[in-house]
């Protein structure tokens, strides 16, 4: 019977509160399980734990280190080119050893040899490119014939967005003499492996370290939305109290009349806690989709990652929305039932 | 039939009820009376099972209430009683129609065709859908008997109904518990009118606490 209810506008605050923190832990939940899941993806994708980049020279022509702790490296040359009318990015790449140090590669098809390609799958999605079909690739400086679609690749990272083509092609068609880059995999001594290829001349990331930081930074976010998703969550489940509380004491002479019309404890109780539960939704509702967005405001701005939605994340938004408005009704409905319709009935 | 023995009803200090014994008959209509503060709503509140009696021993159809759990008692009440207060006692943001079927809603479930059928029986069918501020003393004091009346007890109980109520509207409301009457159904009110106590088969006296006699 929802007509027992109250006017839901004395409980606006109290829903706001519900909302906020709502918004809080949906953007925390999202933020924890999606980044975390595409940085793990990250982490394990880079075998590789240095890139090599060119010094003053522009391209890596000829790169033939001889250090012990280098196991294997992988030249790449990224450019611009057009391919079915878009700007896309390709990579040239020597297949086996770009094979070898990104086992995490998943590619439907086969690896391409020369004249063919390997295209990302969200550029396959773009381009509507599948395995077997052809497509040709157009720069500045010539217009090829045309490649075959060798394969899909699928890695969950940014390599999603690229073409892949043989070396020796792309230093073709790109008209530049050799690398841009090129992953290397250390095992060991990886300080001295820094210092004997800058004294080369070249540039050094650690590509795991890039990785950790973001992973402390994420940590450190996340116990940042905790706390605040705590108080905001604490808060609103005292406001509901409070509210609660006082309305309950407004409508004492009520609820003495309903306990004395026969209702009995167990039925006041879940009238009002069904009361809370539509509050916690009304908040929750819209405090997850707020908490969308702060998390893909977060997610641009601190990680420079697309967050995706995660369906679990809308369940365990509700779910704790109503648990907090059950938390914050649950002194409130025990006052409710220690009334005592004797009492009440008799005033005068 | 409610059969009270040595009924007791003590307060932290003062002793609402002392020993109080009497007989209402099924079917009967009995009025308590007496002066202020002499514990008559304390005793009509002990048997429409609100309130536990400190000792003694009261049978309310058949069944020794003073040993019912408070939810025994609660489904009791439901089943058993019908209650009308003299401050009425409705949901102020309820329209007449759904201040009856709360009732309902309580006892089982709700019965719009039954609830109208309960208000047009008070003459209150005209005035379903307003709410308790819209409407007289009066024509609230008959929401609230048919109330009372729509889970079909077969004891109504009746603190001081008329008490609020001017002579015209207070005739209306006795003409509703005389037909509740002729159907057989138990009846008891507190009053201080003694043209009411004249209508009933027994008046209960009260004073201080005691019952002075029963007639
Ligand atoms: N909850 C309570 N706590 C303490 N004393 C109470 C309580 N309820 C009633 N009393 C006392 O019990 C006595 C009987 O009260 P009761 O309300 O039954 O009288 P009454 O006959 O109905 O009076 P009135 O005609 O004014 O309604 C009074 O002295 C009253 O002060
Ligand atoms: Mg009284």
């Amino acid at each position: 019977m929802k007509s027992l209810w109250v006017r839901k506008e004395k409980f606006l605050i109290a829903i706001i509160a519900i909302m906020l923190g709502a918004a809080m832990v949906a953007s925390l939940l999202t933020i924890s399980l999606d980044i975390k899941e595409k940085m793990g993806k990250e982490l394990r994708g880079y075998g590789a734990n240095l890139i090599v980049l060119p010094g003053e020279s522009g391209y890596i022509d000829q790169f033939k280190p001889e250090h012990p702790a280098i196991i294997g490296f992988a030249p790449f040359l990224y450019f611009k080119a057009e391919v079915k009318a878009k700007k896309i990015e390709l990579a040239g790449t020597d297949f086996k050893a770009a094979r070898e140090m990104n086992p995490w590669w998943r590619i439907e098809g086969v690896l391409p040899g020369p004249q063919e390609v390997l295209v990302g799958i969200n550029v396959a999605k773009k381009l509507e490119l599948k395995t077997g079909d052809s497509l040709s690739i157009q720069t500045q400086y010539l217009n090829t014939g045309s490649f075959k679609v060798s394969g899909v690749l699928d890695t969950g990272t940014s390599d999603d967005d690229k073409i892949f083509i043989d070396f020796e092609n792309a230093k073709q068609i790109s008209g530049k003499n050799g690398a841009t880059s090129i992953q290397v995999s250390v095992l060991g001594d990886i300080e001295g492996v820094i210092s004997y290829l800058e004294d080369k001349n070249y540039k050094v990331k650690k590509i795991r370290q890039v990785a950790e930081n973001e992973k402390a930074l994420l940590e450190k976010t996340q116990l940042l939305m905790s706390l605040v998703a705590f108080f905001v969550l604490c808060a609103a489940s005292l406001g509901l109290l409070s509210t609660m509380i006082t309305s309950i004491l407004e409508r004492s002479r009520e609820i003495g009349l309903m306990k004395a019309l026969g209702c009995g404890n167990n039925r006041l109780a879940a009238i009002f806690l069904a009361e809370a539960g539509a509050m916690g939704i009304a908040g929750g509702v819209p405090g997850y989709f707020i908490g969308l967005l702060l998390a893909q405001f977060i997610g641009l701005e601190i990680f420079d990652m697309q967050v995706s939605l995660k369906p679990e994340v809308f369940l365990l938004t509700i779910a704790a929305s109503i648990l907090v408005a059950f938390a914050g009704s649950l002194l409130p409905v025990r006052r409710a039932i220690s009334i005592d319709p004797a009492v009440i009935l008799r005033g005068e | 039939m409610i059969i009270a023995k040595n009924l007791v009803k003590k307060y932290d200090t003062t002793c609402a009820l002392k020993d109080a014994s009497f007989t209402v008959e099924k079917g009967e209509w009995a009025n308590i009376m007496g002066p202020s503060g002499s514990g008559k709503t304390t005793l009509l509140n002990l048997i429409g099972c609100l309130d536990t009696p400190t000792d003694g021993s009261l049978l309310v159809n058949g069944i020794e209430t003073t040993k019912l759990s408070q939810k025994e008692r609660t489904k009791f009440r439901r089943e058993n009683i019908g209650l009308v207060f003299q401050q009425f006692h409705m949901i102020p943001h309820l329209t007449a129609l759904e201040n009856v079927m709360i009732a309902q809603y309580f006892h089982s479930i709700e019965d719009e065709g039954e609830a109208k059928e309960a208000l047009m029986r008070v003459g209150m069918g005209h005035r379903l859908h307003h709410l308790p501020s819209q409407l007289s003393g009066g024509e609230q004091q008959r929401v609230c008997i048919a109330r009372a009346l729509i889970n079909q007890p077969g004891i109504i109980l009746a603190d001081e109904p008329t008490g609020n109520l001017d002579k015209k509207n207070e005739e209306a409301v006795l003409d509703i518990f005389k037909g509740l009457h002729n159907e057989g159904r138990t009846i008891v009110i507190v009053t201080h009118n003694p043209e009411i106590g004249r209508i009933g088969e027994k008046t209960i006296q009260l004073s201080h606490g005691e019952v002075e006699c029963v007639t």
